[in-house]
């Protein structure tokens, strides 16, 4: 909703790369357990409204913080960085390059038709992406914002890549 | 102790006690449907003077309007018969045809339509003149909300109205305009299978990773729900609105009338029989295997190979949605603890087999699957009518489809994707692409495809009065807000200028307010002089209702929150509608509840942001020390 909103505060949650998952599931019920609509069914009006945005809004912090690319451009976003601006030609060349064999690798298993060469191939980049979000974790802990944010640029790349393989496992297993 | 238990008509066992609110689940279904109360959490159907808990979803149309709701007798027949030449008119599974246009309906009805004059849902021809599914269904309602207050010994305080999980805006918001037209207060419109998991969440104690397969008369839904200490949290949701046990009789009477070579169109008596055989025949089915059939001068046997293969390619349907809840949630099934199955088509035992063997799991039936909807809808009712049991249950259902808006070139931008958690609200910003465009069209979908013809439009609405500007330099925003009910609003704003034109849409298939009122108006139960009275009660209850709700408020927090001069304007606008209460303008009364509600705006959210504060201040020592220990290996 507002993104000058502060959802780990929201939650009292440490600001880190990293959530602590049962512990955010468990304040995000907490506080739906109290602020939800249905506990505001017999309210004036305004109270109704005012409980559908509130828990709008928790419903949303608590998407963000659970999705790690969410919760990064979140975290960034707390930090003073517009995530709006972006300039692609920041990004290193290599891993550039790097993403458009991914991609070609993906149509050309895509034509094959072979359900476990794509699944091979998401196995990659997730294990690309994992070494990727350490690099942003550690970024993030030095406080150095502005190189977390190209990398969460290459974080979104390949976050956008395992999508479009998913969607061409959908495809082919008829889901 | 059975917590479940059907009361008989009149029984007194109901009457609710002094200061206790009266509220009833209804399950609106396409076959039937049923009405139950809740008390203490103990929740039960209640029968019709038949005896039936179970209501046929029928509605029958005579000259003259008058109309009666529910299975056909013998006598109507008759009356019909003597008193005039006009045959009645039977509306059945009207709930197929809710917030939907003509060109949805691709199967034979046994009743004649007409094209709506405004492009929406069509009109039903009857020999009292066309009527709305919308009208059809306020009619079903009406009967059940008199056994709940027969029943329960007063007039309901409110209803929870259950409707598919995978039923969409325009659907949910016909559903709800039918309550309104029956005169009901909808607490909630509640998911179907969300309503089975609270009744057996409540009564059977379940817990853990659970998929809910409901199978009704016309429609199915599978929800993969977590349960946990009396939160229901539903994490994927999946299904067909227009596909269920009905479709199995359908597939059985087009191979009947194959197999007897039957080329030309039935009558309308002549295709209820044919319908009615193929019911007789598919239970047949379930105790032998082969069953003689015949049709008028045709016979022959239906064996359960046969049946098996017409209705395979339906169940099969059913397992890929429940294959792609699994996939949208990340979730094995191995990792299932129980499956549960809800709605009175999953009696049939290929139905069973077919779940069994792809969830490798024993089904979970021990309540009515008939019932169970309805149950679990009349323990949410009581729970949200606010009579005191279960204060701490939680329901969290997601919206079943995703929704957006139309982008350049025929394309569906999704704005709240599907399986997201309700109430939710997401902004998206767009810009003007010719120089000097002073209004923009925007266009509101709902669906999964990218090519807005695969979708289903909404809503169409212009925002005017943008400044000329350069192409690209205006910034509207475009807010969805759908509500705990899964509904709906839509508003755009320019922002670049500060100019803000807000425009706040319901869906299209959905009625206006304006037709409502004159539905009301002109429904024929009773005359204009008592709709006026009763619009006149109905305001003055509700803005009492405002005012003690309010002043509750402002005992409790007027004191730290609102400065002198804002709660005195506060109290002064309370007795001004006070006043007008005591009066007979239903209007003022409208108006000035209006103008309370906007004043107390501000004091609301303060309020919202005291209470979130004090929500997360009930830590236990446990989570303190995670706190700290996190906060230092930071």
């Amino acid at each position: 909703m507002n993104s000058s909103h502060n959802f780990f505060s929201l939650f009292d949650l440490p600001l880190s790369s990293e959530v602590d998952k049962e512990l955010l599931e468990q304040k995000y019920k907490q506080l739906q357990v109290q602020l939800h609509p249905d506990r505001h069914v017999n309210s004036d009006g305004s109270s109704k409204l005012a409980a559908i945005q509130q828990a709008s809004m928790i419903n949303d912090a608590y998407a963000t913080l659970k999705s790690p690319l969410r919760r990064a451009e979140h975290l960034l976003q707390v930090k003073g960085i517009d995530t709006s601006v972006y300039d692609q030609s920041e990004l290193d060349k290599g891993f550039l390059l790097a993403q458009l064999r991914l991609r070609e690798e993906l149509e050309e298993l895509q034509q094959q038709a072979e359900p476990q060469a794509l699944e091979a191939l998401q196995q990659r980049v997730e294990k690309q992406l994992a070494n990727i979000w350490s690099g942003f974790s550690a970024q993030i802990s030095s406080g150095n914002y502005p190189a977390a944010y190209l990398t969460f640029r290459e974080l979104q790349f390949l976050h956008k890549l395992i999508d479009e393989i998913r969607e061409a496992e959908d495809k082919l297993l008829d889901y | 102790m059975a917590l479940f238990t059907i009361a008989e008509p009149g029984q007194s066992k109901h009457r609710t006690k002094p200061g206790r609110k009266r509220a009833v689940g209804i399950d609106l279904g396409t076959t039937n449907s049923l009405v139950a109360v809740a008390r203490e959490g103990e929740a039960s159907t209640l029968a019709g003077d038949d005896g039936n808990y179970l209501l046929p979803s029928i509605v029958h149309y005579f000259p003259e309007n008058t109309l009666k709701v529910g299975a056909p007798t013998q006598s109507d027949a008759n009356v019909s018969n003597t008193q005039t030449l006009v045959s009645p008119v039977s509306i059945s599974s009207v709930k197929r045809l809710m917030g939907r246009g003509s060109s949805d309906i691709s199967y034979q009805l046994p009743y004649q339509l007409q094209e709506s004059p405004d492009g929406g849902m069509p009109r039903i021809i009857t020999p009292s003149g066309p009527v709305s599914p919308v009208q059809v269904s306020a009619e079903i309602l009406k009967i059940l909300a008199a056994r709940g207050s027969e029943a329960l010994g007063g007039e309901l305080d409110g209803v929870v109205i259950t409707v598919p999980a995978y039923f969409d805006e325009a659907q949910r918001q016909a559903t709800r305009d039918a309550a309104t037209l029956a005169g009901l207060n909808v607490l909630r419109l509640l998911s179907e299978p969300t309503a089975a998991a609270v009744a057996y969440g409540l009564d059977k104690k379940l817990q853990g990773t659970v998929i809910i397969y409901d199978l009704g008369g016309g429609t199915f839904d599978v929800s993969l729900m977590k349960l946990e200490k009396g939160v229901f949290e539903v994490l994927a949701t999946g299904g067909n609105a227009a596909l269920g046990g009905d479709d199995f009789d359908r597939a059985i009477a087009n191979w009947v009338l194959k197999e007897a070579t039957v080329t030309s169109a039935l009558s309308t008596p002549d295709y209820q029989q044919l319908m009615s055989l193929a019911r007789e025949l598919k239970h047949n089915l379930t105790e032998s295997v082969s069953t003689e059939v015949q049709f008028r001068n045709w016979s022959g046997i239906l064996t359960r190979e046969t049946y098996y293969g017409l209705v395979d390619g339906l169940i099969d349907e059913t397992i890929r949605a429940c294959r792609r809840v699994l996939r949208d949630a990340k979730v094995d099934a191995s990792d299932i603890s129980e499956v549960v199955m809800v709605g009175g088509a999953t009696r049939s035992p290929r139905v069973r087999e077919k779940v069994s063997t792809f969830f490798q799991k024993d089904l979970l039936t021990s309540i009515d699957p008939d019932q169970v909807v309805a149950l679990g809808a009349a323990l949410q009712a009581d729970v949200l009518v606010g009579n005191k049991y279960g204060d701490d249950m939680l329901l969290l259902d997601v919206i079943p489809l995703s929704l957006g808006i139309e982008t350049m070139g025929g394309l569906m931008e999704k704005i709240i994707p599907r399986n997201s958690t309700i109430p939710t609200a997401r902004a998206q910003e767009f810009t003007t692409y010719k120089d000097g465009q002073t209004a923009m069209l925007l266009h509101v979908l709902q669906g999964e495809r990218e090519l807005i013809s695969d979708c289903r439009s909404l809503a169409r609405f212009e925002l005017k009065g943008i400044p000329p500007m350069v192409a690209g330099a205006a910034r509207i925003r475009v807010t969805f807000q759908v509500d705990a009910d899964g509904l709906l609003e839509v508003k755009a704003q320019e922002l670049a200028t500060g100019v803000n034109t807000t425009v706040v849409i319901k869906p299209s298939f959905g009625l206006q307010e304006q037709d409502i009122a004159t539905m009301l108006t002109d429904s024929y139960a009773s005359a204009a002089a008592d709709k006026e009275l009763r619009n006149l009660r109905e305001k003055q209850v509700e803005a009492l209702r405002h005012i003690e709700a309010l002043e509750a408020a402002l005992q409790q927090d007027g004191e730290t929150l609102l400065i002198a001069e804002e709660r005195h304007e506060l109290e002064q606008s309370i007795i001004s509608l006070r006043e007008a209460i005591s009066g007979e303008d239903a209007r003022k009364i409208d108006q000035l509840t209006q103008s309370l509600n906007s004043l107390s705006g501000d004091f609301a959210t303060r309020r919202m942001d005291l209470q979130i504060k004090n929500a997360l201040q009930g830590h236990t020592l446990a989570e303190l020390d995670k706190f700290t220990q996190q906060g230092t290996s930071k």
